[in-house]
């Protein structure tokens, strides 16, 4: 099966994640063909992803890479986000997120924890590897087969 | 990032200049947002025409300043993008606040 993929660095500043969604954004509506909303929802999960690394991996130290590589196939779009920090704690892995909160209890509300309750949702699968000091986090998305149709 | 913010009788309106609300400027929008706030209005209608993106860290610092208000009754999200709103919606904000299509009847909805 054919696959067209593109590799994005960026340093670790949060300044230059909106360079990497609109990239993702760009390649996700004009060559993959999704609509407006599909093409933010796999922007802003990939805009998560990159987050995480920057403030967690990294702890929000510049000079560190983030690289983004997206593979595009007819049928799917996958994401690789990898960082050479620290990994994800092992219980964040293990539970999968939720958002579990009295919505008329405001002080339950979340302010954070949401980037891989967002990841999950939006994706089709997730998946976590820390290996050699290299912390992946790939994640995929089946295309509707209106955009494949289109590739 | 820039806001835009006026007051129509008791209502706080509140409408972001940018078109990203993410990390990289969530801080300084709650800041902002907070002062806004602090002046002492307890009605907010934040307005959300201009924003075409936002991510957890955006809906984050929205959901920490309207959870010092207390009253979901008084807090109204206005013109959301069809982006915007599907994160409303997967993290169940829709529920929290009140969301509509028009300005004015956000505004109507908080007053009374």
């Amino acid at each position: 099966m054919s696959c067209r993929s593109i590799r994005i660095s960026i340093d670790s500043r949060l300044e230059n994640v909106a360079l990497v969604g609109d990239a993702v954004n760009q390649i996700c509506s004009h060559h993959a063909a999704l609509d407006e909303v599909a093409a933010y929802q796999l922007e802003v999960c990939v805009v998560e992803a990159v987050n995480n690394d920057i403030k967690h991996a990294y702890g929000q130290e510049e000079n560190h890479t983030v690289d983004v590589f997206v593979r595009l196939y007819p049928d799917r779009v996958e994401f690789d986000v990898c960082n050479d920090g620290q990994p994800i704690p092992e219980d964040k892995i293990s539970t999968p997120p939720t958002m579990d909160f009295d919505p008329t209890d405001f002080q339950s509300l979340p302010v954070g924890g949401m980037g891989l309750f967002i990841i999950h949702e939006f994706m089709d699968s997730v998946r976590y590897e820390s290996k050699d000091g290299r912390n992946v986090l790939s994640f995929m998305k089946t295309l509707p087969q209106s955009a494949s149709a289109a590739m | 990032m820039n806001i835009e913010s006026r007051t129509e009788g008791s209502v706080l309106i509140v409408r972001p200049l940018s078109k990203r609300v993410d990390a990289s400027v969530a801080r300084e929008f709650r800041e902002k947002l907070e002062g806004l706030i602090a002046e002492g209005t307890d009605r907010v209608v934040l307005d959300m025409e201009e924003v075409e993106f936002i991510d957890s860290s955006g809906l984050g610092a929205i959901v920490s300043v309207f959870r010092r208000m207390n009253d979901g009754q008084h807090i109204a999200i206005t013109r959301p993008k069809k982006t915007v709103l599907s994160l409303l919606k997967l993290t169940r904000m829709d529920k929290v606040f009140q969301i509509f299509a028009e300005v004015e009847e956000a505004v109507t909805a908080v007053t009374t």
